[in-house]
C-alpha cells in the first residue's frame, strides 16, 4: 500500500514536471482579440473584421505629448518622430510636420503623371506665363522661402497641388507645426509599427522601445507620453490581467487557505485541497498550447476562475471523509456523483468548442481537461494522503450552520412565485438586454476604446459607419471605375448628400490615365521653346528653369506609378487601406464625411452593378446577433445532453428533474436580476452563466446523493462539502466583481450571483424536512 | 547732434569699444510700442532679372510681436511673434510655420525687435555686433552667430543717421539679397530703381 501510494504519487509529480517543462517550452500568450470574435460568413463580414482587426488603420499607435507648453511638446513631438524613424521597426510616423521634401524622389519626378490639371488644357505657354507672374508676386513675401526651394524644378507649383489634393478634408489643429489635439494641448502623432496590432512581442517590444525613446529625451521636463491604439492596448491588457490577477490571486489564496483551516483544522488538508487545482491548472494550459499553439491571454484569465469548480472536487473527498470508512472507500463512494458532475459541467464547455468562435474553443479544451485532471487525483490520489480521521476534524460553527440551513426547506412555497415574477419580468422586458454593439464584445475597457476613437476623430479620419465598396477584377480596374465614379461622386457633394469623399484614385491615378497624360506632355525640344515664351514679360530667366525641363523630360519617358511602388511612403498608408488588392481582386473603398444621407446614396450605389453601400453598425450587428444565437443554440444542444447524462446517471426521471431545477431556476432568476440591473449580456455573461450552471448541477447532485444516502454515512457531510465549496466560490468570485477590467467583473458579477441562487435554491428544494441524525 | 554722436577716439581696446559703441547705438533706436513704419522692400532673387518690389507698412507692437502688411503688388499680412509667423492672404488659407524652420525670419523678428526696443542685450546672443559711424551715418552690422541662420543669411546691415534706422541690409551667402528702406527713404525713393547700388546711395544721402 505504501509503495504503491509512493508510486503514484511520484508518477503524478513526474507528470507534472514533464508538463511544467512542455509548457514553459511551449507557452506562448497571444492577445489576438479577434480569438474573441465572431467567425465572419459574407463577404461585408470579412472586409469588416479586416478593417477592424488586420487593417493598417488597426495597426497604428497613437501617441499624445502633454504637459508642458505647446512649443516644448512639439519639439519632442519631433525629436521623437526623428529618432523612433531612425532607430525603431516602423513603416511611418506621422506628426503633422511632414514636408513636401518627405516626398520620395520616384514620386516627385513623377508629378506631371499624377496631376489632373492638365487633363483638360495641356502644359502650354500661355498657362505657364501665367503660373510665372504669380510666382514674381510671391517672391516678395516673407513666405517666399517656401517657395525658393522648389521654384526651378516646380514653376507651376504641382508638388503643392498634389499634397493638397490629397490632404484629408479634415486634419487636426496644428501648433509650430505638429498635430495638436482640438481643445487640448497634447500633442499627436502616429506611428505604423511594421508588426500587426496582434503581434503581442512585437508590439510589446516597440512600446517599451518608444517609452524609453522619450524618457531619454523628456529627461528633466514635465511631459509625459501616452500610448494609444490595438497594439497598445493588447499590451497593457495583458499586464492589467497580470497585475490583477496577481493581486486578487494572493488575497483568494489567503482567503482559501484560511476557510480551509476554518473547515478541516489540518495544514496537511489545505495541501491536498491545492494539489488538484494545480495539476489541473497546468494540464489546460498544456492541453491548450498543444492544440492551438498558444494560449490566448483571455482564455488563461477565464481559465483559471473557471477551474474554480475543480477546486469543489477535493473539498467533497475531504468533507465525506469518516471514522467508519477509509478514505479510499468514500472516494469511492462519492465518485459517480463527482463523475456526473465532471461529464454534465464538460458537456455544457462543448457547446462552447462548437460556437468554432477560438478563444471559447480554447476555454473548452483548458477547462474540460482541467476538470478531468483534477477529478481523477481526486478519486486515486489524494485519498492515499488524507491520513487518520478524527471526529473534530469539522469546525462545530460550519456544523451549526449547516443544520440552520436545513430550515430554508421552509422556503420551498416561495420559489414558483419568485420564479413567476422573474419570467414576468423578463416577459415584460421582452427577454434579456444582449450586447449587439461588436465593440463591446472586445474585452477591453470601453474607456480605453472610446479615447482611440477620440483620437482618430481628432486625426480627421473618416465616418465610421458608412462605406462604398467597389468590387472589381483588379487593383488598375477598380482605380479606373473611381475615376470614371468621381464626377458624380462631386455631385453627391454637390447636392449636400454627404459632406466629402475620399477613395483610392485620388492618391493614384489608373495606369491609363497616367499613361494618357504622359502623351499628352510635351517632348524636349517643344518643352525649351514654351518655357522661352512663357518666361517672356516676366521677371525671371528661362535658363532658371532648367531642373523643371529636366522633370518633364523624366516624365516623359517615366513607367507609370502603381500601388507597389508607394510602399514604404506616407501615401501607401491611405492607399493600402482604401485599396485592398487581392489575387484576382481589387477591392475599393470610398470614405464619406461629414453628415451622410445613407439611403440617397445607397440610391446612387443602386444604379451601378459593382458598388454597394456598406453599414458597417449594422453588419456587424447582425454578425454579433447571428453569433450569439449560434452560441445559445449549441447550449440548447448542451442542456438536453446535460440533463440526458444525469438521467443516465440516476436512472430516474424524478430525481433527474430535482437535480435540474435549481440550476435552470437559478439561471432564470440571474438573468432577470442582471436585466433589472440594467446589465447588457455579452459572450462574457453566458460562459458565467454556464460556469454558475456547472457549479450549481455541482452542488444539486451532492445535495440530492446525501438524501438517497445509506444508514451509516454522515448525513451532514454534504452540507459541510458544499457549504465550503459555495463559500470558496463565492469568495473568488466576489473578488472578481471588483475588477477593474469589465470582463473580469461580469464574469464575478454572474457567477457570484449565480453560486448563491444554485446554493440556496439547492437548499430550499433538495433537502426533506425531516432533521438528520446526530453525527456519529 | 551729430556732435554728440561722432566717434569717440583713442580708445584702448578697439574691440570691446566696437561693441560699446553698438550698445550705446542700439540705446538710441529705442521707440515706443506700438509703432508704425511704412517700408519698400527690393528683394534680389536669383530667379529673377530685376529686384521684385514689395511696399506696405511695419508695426512693431512691443515684445516680441512684428506685423508686415504688404498693400503691393498683393496684399498680404505676415504676423511674426510667439516662435510663429503667420501669413494671411485675402481669399486664402492662413498659414503658419513654426520660426524654428525659417531661420531668416528668426533672424529679421530678433533684429527688429532688439533694435525697435533699443536692447542690445537682446541682439548679442544671436549676432556679433560691429558699429562704424562717419559724419554722413552709421552701419551696425549684425553677422548671425548660429551656423542654421549662417546657411541663410550672412549678415544683416543697419543704415542710418542719428537715432534713425533708415535701411536693412538682409545679405544672403548666394549673394541675394533683400534691402527694405524704411520711413521717409520708403517714401522718398523714386520708381524704376533696378540696381543695389542706388538704393544703397538713397539710403546713405543726409
Amino acid at each position: 500500500m505504501n509503495r504503491a501510494r509512493l508510486f503514484r504519487l511520484l508518477g503524478l509529480l513526474a507528470g507534472l514536471a514533464l508538463l511544467a517543462f512542455a509548457v514553459v517550452r511551449e507557452f506562448s500568450v497571444s492577445a489576438d482579440l479577434r480569438a474573441f470574435m465572431p467567425v465572419p460568413e459574407t463577404a461585408d463580414e470579412h472586409l469588416l473584421l479586416d478593417q477592424i482587426a488586420e487593417g493598417p488603420g488597426s495597426r497604428l499607435l497613437f501617441l499624445t505629448i502633454e504637459g508642458s507648453e505647446a512649443e516644448q511638446l512639439a519639439e519632442q513631438s519631433q525629436e521623437l518622430k526623428e529618432t523612433l524613424l531612425a532607430k525603431a521597426p516602423v513603416r511611418l510616423v506621422a506628426n503633422g510636420n511632414e514636408s513636401l521634401d518627405d516626398l520620395p524622389e520616384a514620386l516627385l519626378n513623377l508629378r506631371y503623371l499624377l496631376t489632373d490639371r492638365f487633363d483638360r488644357q495641356p502644359l502650354a505657354a500661355a498657362g505657364l506665363h501665367d503660373a510665372l507672374l504669380e510666382r514674381e508676386g510671391e517672391l516678395a513675401s516673407p513666405a517666399a522661402f517656401l517657395l525658393e526651394d522648389w521654384l526651378a524644378r516646380d514653376p507651376t507649383l504641382e508638388v503643392l497641388h498634389l499634397a493638397e489634393r490629397q490632404k484629408p478634408a479634415a486634419e487636426p489643429q496644428k501648433e509650430f507645426d505638429v498635430w495638436f489635439e482640438s481643445g487640448a494641448h497634447r500633442a499627436v502623432l502616429v506611428v505604423e509599427p511594421t508588426a500587426t496590432a496582434f503581434d503581442a512581442t512585437a508590439n510589446k517590444a516597440l512600446i517599451m522601445q518608444i517609452q524609453q525613446i522619450f524618457d531619454e529625451l523628456a529627461q528633466g521636463t514635465p511631459c509625459q507620453l501616452q500610448i494609444n491604439g490595438p497594439g497598445a492596448y493588447g499590451v497593457r491588457m495583458e499586464a492589467r490581467i497580470r497585475n490583477e490577477a496577481n493581486t486578487l490571486g494572493l488575497i483568494a489564496t489567503i482567503g482559501m487557505v484560511l476557510l480551509m483551516i476554518l473547515a478541516y483544522r489540518r495544514a496537511r488538508f489545505v495541501l491536498l485541497g491545492v494539489l488538484p487545482l494545480a495539476a489541473a491548472g497546468l494540464a489546460g494550459v498544456a492541453a491548450v498550447a498543444s492544440a492551438f499553439g498558444s494560449v490566448h491571454g483571455v482564455t488563461l484569465a477565464f481559465g483559471f476562475t473557471l477551474i474554480g469548480v475543480a477546486q469543489d472536487y477535493p473539498l467533497h473527498l475531504l468533507s465525506h471523509l469518516n471514522r467508519n470508512t477509509t478514505a479510499e472507500a468514500t472516494a469511492r463512494s462519492i465518485w459517480p456523483t463527482l463523475l456526473t458532475g465532471v461529464a454534465s459541467t464538460s458537456i455544457a464547455y462543448l457547446a462552447f468548442y462548437v460556437s468554432g468562435v477560438a478563444g471559447l474553443q480554447q476555454l473548452a479544451v483548458f477547462t474540460i481537461t482541467g476538470l478531468l485532471v483534477a477529478a481523477v487525483i481526486t478519486r486515486w490520489i489524494l485519498p492515499d494522503w488524507v491520513g487518520p480521521v478524527s471526529a473534530q476534524d469539522r469546525s462545530s460553527a460550519l456544523q451549526k450552520a449547516a443544520d440552520t440551513f436545513r430550515r430554508l426547506s421552509g422556503l420551498k412555497p416561495l420559489v414558483p412565485l419568485l420564479a413567476v415574477i422573474a419570467l414576468a419580468w423578463l416577459g415584460w422586458q421582452g427577454g434579456p438586454t444582449w450586447e449587439n454593439n461588436l465593440a463591446r464584445l472586445s474585452p477591453l475597457p470601453k474607456a480605453w476604446l472610446d479615447r482611440e476613437i477620440e483620437l482618430r476623430r481628432a486625426l480627421g479620419t473618416p465616418d465610421m459607419r458608412y462605406l462604398l465598396v467597389l468590387e472589381k477584377e483588379s487593383a488598375q480596374a477598380a482605380l479606373e471605375s473611381l475615376e470614371q465614379l468621381d464626377a458624380e461622386l462631386q455631385q453627391l457633394v454637390d447636392d449636400g448628400v454627404m459632406a466629402g469623399y475620399e477613395h483610392a484614385a485620388r492618391l493614384l491615378p489608373a495606369e491609363t490615365t497616367q499613361l494618357g497624360r504622359q502623351s499628352q506632355l510635351p517632348e524636349s525640344e517643344n518643352a525649351r521653346v514654351l518655357l522661352e515664351t512663357a518666361v517672356e514679360g516676366t521677371a525671371f530667366d528661362a535658363a532658371v528653369f532648367t531642373p523643371f525641363l529636366d522633370d518633364l523630360a523624366a516624365a516623359k519617358v517615366a513607367q507609370p506609378l502603381r500601388p507597389e511602388d508607394l510602399a514604404g511612403t506616407p501615401l501607401a498608408l491611405k492607399l493600402d487601406s482604401l485599396l485592398l488588392r487581392g489575387e484576382q481582386a481589387g477591392t475599393a473603398l470610398i470614405t464619406l464625411s461629414g453628415a451622410v444621407d445613407a439611403s440617397r446614396i445607397a440610391d446612387w450605389a443602386g444604379t451601378h452593378r459593382d458598388v454597394r453601400l456598406l453599414d458597417l453598425k449594422d453588419a456587424s450587428e447582425r454578425m454579433v446577433v447571428r453569433y450569439r444565437e449560434h452560441v445559445l443554440d449549441s447550449l440548447l444542444v448542451a442542456a438536453v445532453l446535460l440533463i440526458a447524462v444525469i438521467a443516465v446517471a440516476l436512472r430516474s426521471w424524478r430525481r433527474t428533474l430535482r437535480v435540474t431545477l435549481p440550476m435552470l431556476l437559478s439561471t432564470l432568476f440571474v438573468l432577470a436580476l442582471l436585466s433589472g440591473l440594467g446589465v447588457a449580456l455579452s459572450l462574457f455573461h453566458l460562459i458565467a452563466l454556464v460556469l454558475a450552471a456547472g457549479l450549481g448541477i455541482d452542488y444539486a447532485l451532492f445535495f440530492e446523493a446525501s438524501e438517497h444516502q445509506a444508514a451509516g454515512d454522515d448525513p451532514l457531510a454534504s452540507r459541510h462539502a458544499l457549504l465550503v465549496c459555495a463559500g470558496s466560490t463565492m469568495m473568488v468570485f466576489a473578488l472578481l466583481a471588483t475588477s477593474s477590467l469589465p470582463v473580469l467583473r461580469a464574469l464575478g458579477l454572474s457567477v457570484s450571483l449565480g453560486v448563491l441562487c444554485n446554493f440556496v435554491l439547492a437548499l430550499i428544494l433538495l433537502q426533506n424536512r425531516r432533521t438528520p441524525a446526530p453525527t456519529t | 547732434m551729430l556732435l554728440a554722436i561722432s566717434p569717440i577716439v583713442g580708445r584702448a581696446d578697439p574691440a570691446t569699444s566696437a561693441e560699446a559703441d553698438a550698445t550705446a547705438a542700439i540705446a538710441r533706436f529705442k521707440r515706443v510700442a506700438p509703432m508704425q513704419e511704412s517700408f519698400v522692400e527690393y528683394r534680389f532673387s536669383r530667379f529673377t532679372r530685376q529686384p521684385v518690389r514689395s511696399q506696405g507698412e511695419l508695426r512693431y507692437l512691443g515684445a516680441d510681436q512684428l506685423v508686415r502688411a504688404v498693400t503691393q503688388p498683393r496684399p498680404e499680412t505676415s504676423t511674426i511673434g510667439q516662435g510663429m509667423i503667420r501669413i494671411e492672404r485675402p481669399g486664402q488659407k492662413v498659414r503658419q510655420v513654426s520660426l524654428k524652420r525659417v531661420p531668416e525670419l528668426q533672424a529679421l523678428l530678433a533684429s527688429f525687435t532688439g533694435l525697435l526696443g533699443g536692447d542690445a542685450a537682446r541682439l548679442a546672443p544671436l549676432f556679433t555686433l560691429n558699429f562704424s559711424e562717419t559724419t554722413t551715418g552709421f552701419t551696425l552690422k549684425l553677422t548671425p552667430r548660429a551656423p542654421a541662420m549662417q546657411k541663410r543669411i550672412s549678415h544683416i546691415d543697419v543704415l542710418g543717421i542719428g537715432s534713425t534706422v533708415s535701411c536693412l541690409v538682409f545679405a544672403e551667402p548666394d549673394r541675394e539679397q533683400s534691402i527694405v528702406l524704411l520711413g521717409s527713404k520708403a517714401t522718398s525713393i523714386r520708381a524704376g530703381i533696378t540696381d543695389a547700388s542706388t538704393l544703397l546711395d538713397h539710403c546713405r544721402q543726409p
